[in-house]
């Protein structure tokens, strides 16, 4: 791109030369820098969303001129994207939908815990008893954990060894005979 | 053959029929999907789509979208689960029943010192150093059933565990291993190969410095006459006689410890070992042996 802009510059330059005005250039150079600029945006239109500092470029002077380059229709609208990413675009990998962990707390056998919705809002007015069940972690039920499993990557689906973790306890279900896996010793 | 029934008869009719072969099997039901999307009565129409709406329209919503509800997966509050998994180190556990199985079966040498390099050479026990585990913790399963008197050096382990081992007569340390480290005890044999010298340990980072000095938990840094008074302190607190190393024959090998720096028994950091022409190449310059040494 660079070249582009270089080589558009020194026949400008040329070009000015031989007409001999200074003025001319400063005038002449601002619809040909518009003109790099839309197609630097035209080829590259898809690394738009993936820079986190495109506002920047607008604000950024660009042969002296700072203001009036990058036309209003590219300015980049950005959604927050929270769906599953099967195919990422570096990789071509699944990704993590990141605010499944920062809800949910999945246990190894399977199990995905959460919190009560409402828990902080008017507590004023809500009994002691019902306060009491807010304070709890409760678990998911078989469809949604199965849902929240397909939304994360194998790295969260895989036992952590964590020690001083306050969930360690919950990981193993050894207490009931039906979903016992070693064999009880007597 | 008129006169056979039941078992005789389905084998003697088994004798007569052909061997299961690639020229008279058949594909499963179902297993061929033919190229061509059929038309009309050939399965089209509706092409199993069926009858107006979602389905018909093939639109597969994405996981977790309720068709404008507030979705089960944003609807509940922040919680920080998983805060700071990414600097957390993991460690494995190694329970006191496998260990104790591991000497039954010969897998561990009790008369010897045991470390993370002869628990990974048993072959059962497993860890990953890219996932950021860092060794063993010793846990309390089967804690009741241990038997064995032995000298063991762990990265984790609890006050029962520590208990347990000390009631027996052994004595057991906790020792931080770096990640370079680790590598090397992960495949031993594969970094003999390489005629890499044997690297220093690195002393551990700030969050786990206090439990390596600790003499509670018995940890490499600590001073060793904390240690003996923290021994008695344990065998009062759970009630067991402690028995005493200094009149045991084995004194000396339950007495043997690493240096800080020290990765192997009987081998010193920035030595070379070379399996092929069994030697050990040591080093002679001055600032190599203070390197290896500080």
């Amino acid at each position: 791109m660079l070249r582009i802009v270089s080589t558009a510059v020194r026949s400008i330059a040329s070009h000015a030369n031989v007409v001999n005005l200074t003025n001319s250039l400063i005038f002449k150079q601002y619809p040909v820098t518009q003109c790099i600029q839309q197609r630097f945006f035209g080829a590259f239109s898809s690394t738009i969303n993936k820079w986190g500092n495109v506002g920047n470029i607008k604000e950024k002077p660009i042969f002296g001129q700072t203001e009036g380059i990058v036309p209003l229709s590219l300015t980049p609208v950005t959604n927050s994207v929270r769906t599953v990413i099967k195919y990422s675009r570096q990789k071509g990998k699944r990704k993590t939908v990141k605010t499944v962990l920062k809800r949910f707390y999945r246990l190894n056998w399977g199990i995905w815990i959460r919190t009560y919705a409402g828990r902080h809002k008017h507590l004023w007015k809500k009994p002691e008893g019902r306060r009491y069940r807010l304070r709890q972690h409760v678990f998911c039920n078989a469809t949604q954990s199965t849902m929240l499993d397909k939304m994360v990557t194998s790295y969260w689906r895989r036992p952590h060894y964590y020690v001083d973790d306050p969930y360690n306890p919950y990981h193993k279900r050894e207490e009931f005979p039906l979903t016992r896996t070693k064999p009880k010793l007597y | 053959m008129a006169g056979k029934q039941g078992k005789d008869l389905a084998l003697s009719m088994l004798r007569t029929l052909p061997r299961v072969a690639l020229n008279n099997i058949r594909n499963n039901p179902g297993a061929n999907k033919p190229s061509k999307r059929g038309r009309g009565q050939h399965g089209g129409d509706k092409h199993g789509a069926g009858n107006k709406g979602s389905g018909q329209r093939q639109n597969f919503m994405r996981t977790g979208y309720e068709t404008g509800n507030n979705p089960f997966y944003l609807r509940f509050s922040y919680e920080p689960y998983y805060k700071g998994h990414h600097l957390r180190r993991e460690y494995p556990p190694l329970s006191l029943q496998q260990l104790q199985m591991f000497i039954d079966t010969n897998r561990l040498d009790p008369s010897k010192p045991i470390d993370l390099v002869s628990i990974v050479n048993t072959g059962l026990y497993d860890f990953k150093v890219e996932w950021k585990h860092a060794g063993v913790h010793l846990t309390d399963e089967g804690v009741d059933n241990f038997e064995a008197k032995v000298n063991i050096e762990v990265q984790w382990a609890s006050e029962p565990v520590i208990a347990a081992i000390e009631k027996n007569g052994g004595t057991i340390t906790t020792a931080y291993y770096d990640i370079h480290c680790l590598h090397v005890i992960k495949d031993v044999d594969r970094f003999f190969t390489t005629g890499v010298p044997i690297p220093r340990r690195l002393l551990p980072p700030s969050d786990c410095l206090e439990y390596y000095m600790s003499a509670e938990t018995r940890g490499y840094l600590a001073n060793p006459e904390e240690i003996s008074c923290e021994r008695l302190v344990l065998s009062q607190k759970y009630g067991y006689e402690l028995p005493k190393i200094e009149d045991n024959p084995n004194n000396e090998m339950l007495t043997q410890r690493k240096d800080p720096r020290q990765l192997f028994y009987g081998l010193e950091p920035g030595w070379v070992v070379s399996l092929k022409d069994k030697a050990i190449l040591k080093p002679k310059a001055d600032y190599l042996k203070e390197f290896y040494s500080s």
